[in-house]
């Protein structure tokens, strides 16, 4: 038996800031001019209005991916939040209950099991990992991952914080707020489904991007060595983790309509497809971006690309798609998957 | 046949500051009993709820992977992946049940759950109502169809009413924030959730009952306390008979995460718990939640 994925869900809020403008809003002057979007990518990102949290963007999320599916909320075994961003109400940040208890009883989604999955923006894909497995177990039939990323408060405290060009909190201000949910079950034919799904985290590097509320000032922060974290030693252990899992899993890279990685700026999404190409001893390979227009949503990113892409009939029905995680911990996923007939309304 | 528990391991009465520090200490005794290599851990699952300076990434399992030296430098074998659920002391089942599904899959081995809580300031506070403590749990695949996790299960109070909440207000609380969690019960919680567990039990003992010819009065109650004898009186109420594990509240204090796996871990520890055992675990927390695990040694 193969799980699928069932349906998709997706809410990005209304209000756009662009980079240039969230760059006039420093605080500090800088000794010379960054331009942030020729070295992002990055135009554009989404922003919260100021009654939203992670609750609210993720129950939208999780409202529109009950709109695609067969499925209603009652019917649901399971629901696992992985938002990385935790304010049930604006600004306020829980531990306990967990956010998915929330979901749950909002959907009105009573006889899901629930829990909260916390691997940074592996976090969705980590969801699909153990929801894959309780499917083909079968100790659920199927179940909810559901994320809210309201995660623009790190760019206000970065804005605030910055006081030199190399600050590490510059990859602050690429993000942008967007909640994603998708349903999945077992697949009831055999073209569509999930061919396999392969983890690893390296966690010698597990430091290297840390979020958790400021010292320096109100509003919750993340600081990224972003040097380190895309130096040539990461580098290597991502073709270590590519080369490990194609030659577990075999796929011929050839086959795929589409291969998605994680949205952090452009230049990083080339890289993470250079190495994939690099093993397959191919050069180019073809993709789907958002970070140019969203920024990059964290947990969500790689699930807005697919929800867009479904939106413009770019993925279809039978499309052969693959999906490279990469998070801070360091987390690396790769999901394999064939797309049925999901509609996105 | 299920997912069995190879070893446990905790860490108790020490003043270390660290929720990763807690997990890994927990961790390098449980990995010790078990006996095996450390990079032979293919999943590392942290269930602990409270954690250093509220941080919301990486996810704590990867700082508690680095802490212990897994798979730290790529090799041919390297496989760990590590991953946080958070449910209060229910977290546990989840990843139990998660551990389950994962070991039946293959070729996933040996899956250590972590748990730890500590007060995000690192040090102790008198109005935090948890015991920074930590606890390890390995699960390893048994083949022997009289053993393992048979049933994994869950209900929740579906009226709005949440009965505690754990929270701190970034902007309020402003550069405190990282050292600040505010715990606050709604009234009449303790009674509520009591009635709630009763309740639950006992239907849950009826599935049991049915789906797995377990008689209650086969079972012995490992509870994770919220308070002190809550685990004898939703035992006395739901028609288990057998409570000599009894109440480690008095000793410890509200363990949460680490409550299962450090009930266990004693029980097993005293003899209180023999081969052949039936157990049912039982984690009662906000929402209203209750999970339980029906557990065969």
């Amino acid at each position: 038996m193969r799980s699928r994925f069932e349906s998709f869900g997706l809410y990005v809020p209304e209000k756009i800031v662009s980079t240039g403008e969230l760059m006039g809003r420093l605080s500090h002057e800088l000794p010379f001019t960054i331009d942030l979007e020729r070295i992002t990518g990055i135009k554009n990102r989404r922003w919260r209005s100021e009654n939203e949290s992670s609750f609210t963007i993720a129950l939208n999320a999780a409202n529109e991916c009950l709109k695609n599916s067969r499925y209603r909320a009652r019917d649901l075994d399971l629901v696992i939040n992985t938002s990385i961003s935790r304010t049930i109400e604006p600004d306020n940040y829980y531990l306990d209950p967990a956010m998915s208890l929330f979901i749950k009883k909002e959907l009105g989604a009573h006889a899901a099991v629930n829990f909260d999955v916390n691997n940074a923006c592996a976090g969705m894909v980590t969801g699909a990992f153990l929801l894959d497995n309780m499917i083909r177990a079968g100790v659920v039939k199927n179940g909810m991952v559901v994320s809210g990323e309201c995660i623009t408060p790190i760019a206000e405290t970065a804005l605030r914080e910055i006081c030199e060009p190399l600050d590490n909190q510059f990859a602050s201000l690429t993000v942008g707020d967007a909640g994603a949910a998708f349903i999945m079950d077992a697949s009831s034919g055999e073209r569509e489904g999930v061919d396999y799904i392969s983890v690893l985290t390296n966690a010698e590097h597990a430091h290297l991007c840390v979020g958790k509320p400021s010292d320096v000032s109100p509003g919750p922060a993340m600081h990224t060595r972003s040097r380190e974290m895309h130096d040539a030693r990461q580098y290597q252990y991502a073709l270590y983790f590519l080369r490990k899992s194609f030659e577990r899993y075999g796929k011929n890279i050839e086959e795929y309509d589409y291969i998605i990685t994680h949205q952090v700026t452009v230049g990083a999404v080339k890289t993470y497809l250079k190495a994939i190409a690099e093993v397959h001893g191919v050069t180019t390979l073809p993709t789907l971006m958002s970070v140019e227009d969203f920024g990059n949503t964290a947990s969500t990113a790689l699930f807005l690309v697919i929800y867009n892409a479904l939106k413009q009939k770019k993925i279809k029905d039978g499309s052969r798609i693959l999906l490279f995680s990469l998070a801070s911990g360091i987390g690396y996923a790769l999901v394999s998957f064939t797309m049925g007939d999901v509609e996105v309304r | 046949m299920g997912a069995v528990i190879k070893s446990t391991g905790v860490c108790l009465d020490r003043e270390l500051g660290s929720s990763v520090e807690y997990a890994a200490v927990a961790a390098e005794e449980c990995i010790a009993n078990a006996g095996i290599d450390r990079n032979d851990v293919d999943l590392l699952i942290n269930v602990g709820v409270f954690r250093d300076k509220n941080l919301t990434e990486p996810a704590m399992a990867t700082m508690i992977q680095q802490r212990l030296c897994i798979n730290r430098l790529y090799q041919d074998e390297t496989k760990t992946f590590s991953f946080d659920i958070i449910n209060g002391a229910g977290g546990l089942l989840n990843a139990v049940q998660a551990a389950g599904a994962l070991l039946a899959n293959g070729p996933v081995k040996n899956i250590l759950i972590v748990s730890s809580d500590t007060h995000p300031s690192q040090v102790a506070q008198v109005d935090f109502p948890y015991t920074s403590a930590g606890a390890a749990m390995l699960l390893e695949w048994s083949d022997d169809p009289a053993r393992g996790f048979r049933s994994v299960d869950f209900r929740t109070l579906e009226e709005d009413y949440i009965g505690t909440r754990a929270s701190c207000n970034i902007i309020e609380q402003g550069t405190n924030a990282s050292r600040t969690v505010f715990v606050e019960a709604e009234p009449d919680y303790s009674r509520r959730l009591e009635a709630f567990t009763i309740e639950s039990i006992k239907d849950i003992l009826e599935g049991y009952k049915r789906d797995h010819a377990v008689d209650a009065a086969k079972i012995k109650l490992l509870a994770a306390h919220p308070w002190k004898d809550f685990g004898i009186r939703v035992a006395g109420a739901a028609g288990i008979n057998d409570y000599s594990l009894g109440c480690l509240y008095e000793k410890y204090g509200d363990l949460n995460s680490s409550a299962l796996a450090v009930a266990y871990h004693d029980a097993r520890q005293t003899g209180k718990i023999g081969d052949g055992d039936h157990i049912l675990f039982v984690a009662a927390q906000s929402g209203l939640m209750v999970g339980a695990g029906l557990y065969r040694n």
